[in-house]
């Protein structure tokens, strides 16, 4: 009864407090948002959009099998809608366009010594690039065409040239039917994050109670020490469950964030971390005096944990040894464990992240337990 | 009438730092005991160890018969402490801050409803009992400390120093209450640096210094301490400072204290007629006198002369 009372209480004063909302609401969704949008096209696995191509040709030499098979290749359905392809006959009118930036490139095809050379535009880059790697694979083709041409030319009879050229290579994914996307991604990021900032929250409040006297004036009714405690951490854990609960329900309706189709086990390993980020919190206001230097030391936990964890940047683009930094962070436990089990089915990673976050809460719990023994009431200094 | 505090020897050490020394002290049912001390006295270090806050040193510490070690949970259920700072939420309504305390004594439902009107009844915030504590006057939240200490009607009421910094009108509100209070039944401990309401309230006063109990017993039997004395004061003018200990050579002086505010406050016998050879001696040193007040012995007299110091000091 005693710590139902402590739970109601710590959850109608840190509910009914704005600036609170607004961090711990509104600032994911609007991370979410922010971060989803702007690396979603990094993320996404999606076609990559192209402009509109222009691509200029001159033939050296009088036309012949090379120049039908590469006006053949670029007519191919891949680059139908947005390619233009056009003979020019001044090459330096043509390279000087290409400057200009008027086309994406220039193909000189030379029929008597049987070559192609491509003149690129570096504003193009992506578009020239991709056009060079088709011709690639198509003057592959062609000298392997001679090749059986002068070893056996019967041969060609058995290949069926009229068979469509478009298919060079084909992709397999492997394992996986769902994708994750950015919005899927900083979804679950900005929570396993924001959960952290529970630590900020906790231990702000239990410096509180010591600096106005609450913590000890409800210390001073027949309460005891672990119902305080226990009391503060069941609340507090509330607190963040209804605040980032608020976070998932906005971000899985309007954005569409998806936690998997068995999103029990996600859930309960977010739970774990909020377990372990309260504990934290708890314990630095328990064991410091200072509020700017538990202040400190919780925005370089969080940030630290949010750098190396993946938070703000997938830890697959960060090198050496910030990428190893990520062992020694709960976000990336805890995400990874949860990505790993909705996208690939895998429990491991998650187990561990259960694991590292218990481990780090039975030492702050620990923590408290010696420092409320040996404390005469919460006294503040 | 049975004892509601039974203190023997008491002793509380901070390492090095004795902040209360082998204290003897005895409270009665039904009495409003005051507790008076200037800064330091170790008033705040007996008060917590009573309500179970600090642990004592050495000594004996008993409430309502029961050890202090042994049946501390037991003994707090019936104590109720109106702490020094106002220790109340500011983003509770006055209602939820009663509700909430008053639930961690174990009350509940009906009983807990009925307990915590009455209480906001009783220090006079029923009317605003839906409001944040936040919107409140110093002297509002002050009642809703004390409204937070009653709900649960302990036996015991512990207030720290309740007056603190607030206006006339409450501070009478509170007195009352008080008085109200303890006539229901409660054994009441009041400390305060005011001997105006030390006067008013309290049926028996304590005199704490050094962390020792160096005086004890009703208004009347304290200023019997020092019945036989009177207190002149005299301020001078600023142009010279006198010679205090001058002044302690005239027959029938006691002692003599210069204050800050150009106040010379000088402890006579009752019967000694000093005024015109303070005047005379005064005169010989070159100190202009603007103003001369006798005072008859009161509270403030005594704890002077039994502590050195005033009680605000």
């Amino acid at each position: 009864m005693k710590i139902l009372s402590i739970i109601g209480k710590e959850m109608k004063t840190q509910l009914r407090n704005i600036s609170m909302l607004l961090i711990y609401v509104l600032m994911p969704i609007i991370l979410i948002l922010i971060l989803g949008v702007t690396f979603g096209s990094q993320m996404d696995g999606s076609s990559l959009t192209l402009g509109d191509m222009t691509v200029d040709y001159l033939v050296e030499g009088d036309a012949a099998e090379l120049t039908d098979g590469f006006l053949a290749m670029m007519n191919e359905d891949a680059f139908s809608g947005n390619m233009t392809v056009e003979e020019v006959s001044d090459k330096d009118a043509a390279l000087s366009s290409l400057a200009d930036g008027q086309i994406t490139c220039l193909v000189m095809v030379n029929e008597t010594d049987k070559s192609f050379t491509i003149y690129k535009n570096s504003l193009y880059n992506t578009e020239s690039s991709l056009i060079e790697a088709v011709m690639s694979t198509y003057v592959a083709r062609y000298n392997a065409v001679m090749e059986i041409v002068k070893v056996n030319p019967a041969a060609l009879a058995e290949i069926d040239l009229e068979a469509p050229a478009g298919d060079y290579s084909s992709m397999v994914a492997l394992g996986q039917e769902k994708n994750l996307n950015s919005m899927d991604y900083y979804g679950i990021a900005m929570v396993v994050l924001f959960i952290m900032y529970g630590i900020l929250q906790s231990f702000g409040d239990v410096l509180n109670e010591r600096k106005t006297g609450t913590g000890n004036r409800m210390l001073m009714t027949s309460l005891e020490k672990y119902e305080f405690f226990a009391g503060k951490m069941a609340g507090q854990i509330l607190v963040l469950a209804v605040q980032l609960g608020a976070v998932v329900l906005f971000s899985t309706q309007v954005f569409g964030v998806s936690w998997g189709d068995k999103p029990l086990l996600p859930f309960l390993l977010i739970l774990v971390e909020m377990v372990m980020a309260v504990s934290i919190g708890i314990t630095m206001g328990l064991s410091l005096n200072a509020e700017a230097t538990g202040m400190t030391m919780g925005h370089m936990i969080i940030v630290l944990s949010a750098f190396f964890g993946g938070s703000y940047v997938p830890v697959s683009q960060l090198g050496g040894m910030a990428s190893a930094g990520r062992f020694f962070s709960p976000i990336w436990w805890v995400q990874s464990g949860i990505v790993n089990y909705i996208y690939l089915g895998e429990k491991t990673t998650m187990m561990h992240a259960a694991l590292f976050c218990l481990g780090i809460t039975a030492v702050m719990f620990l923590i408290s337990v010696i420092k409320l023994g040996r404390t005469e009431g919460l006294s503040y200094a | 009438m049975q004892d509601i505090v039974s203190v023997s020897k008491l002793t509380k050490k901070f390492g090095d730092i004795t902040a209360v020394d082998r204290m003897d002290l005895t409270i009665k049912e039904g009495e409003i005991y005051g507790l008076l001390g200037p800064n330091a006295a170790g008033k705040s270090t007996t008060i917590n160890v009573l309500c179970g806050m600090q642990h004592k040193t050495d000594g004996q510490v008993k409430i309502f018969g029961k050890d202090i070690e042994k049946d501390i949970r037991a003994i707090k259920a019936d104590i109720g402490v109106v702490p020094q700072d106002i220790a109340i939420y500011s983003d509770l309504s006055a209602k939820e801050n009663v509700r909430f305390f008053a639930s961690l004594y174990g009350l509940k439902g009906a009983l807990l409803k009925e307990r915590t009107e009455e209480a906001l009844d009783f220090v006079g915030l029923r009317e605003r009992q839906n409001d944040l504590s936040k919107t409140f006057s110093g002297g509002m939240k002050r009642r809703l400390n004390i409204a937070c200490a009653i709900a649960h009607h302990p036996r015991l009421i512990i207030m720290d120093e309740p007056t603190v910094g607030i206006d006339p009108q409450s501070r009478n509100h509170i007195l009352t209450s008080v008085k109200q209070l303890n006539e229901m039944g409660s054994t009441i401990i009041y400390t305060t640096h005011y001997m105006e309401e030390a006067e008013f309230l309290c049926s028996r006063i304590g005199i704490i210094d050094h962390g020792k109990l160096i005086a004890e017993g009703s208004l009347s039997e304290l200023q019997g301490i020092v019945a036989d004395r009177k207190r002149i004061e005299i301020v001078t003018g600023i142009e010279k400072e006198a010679d205090a200990e001058a002044l302690k050579r005239i027959k029938g002086v006691l002692d003599t204290r210069l204050n800050e505010d150009d106040c010379i406050e000088v402890e006579v016998l009752k019967e000694a007629d000093v005024i015109g050879a303070l005047v005379s001696e005064l005169t010989r040193q070159g100190v202009s006198i603007r103003d001369i007040k006798v005072h008859a012995v009161n509270l403030e007299t005594t704890f002077l002369s039994l502590t050195g110091r005033k009680l605000r000091d």
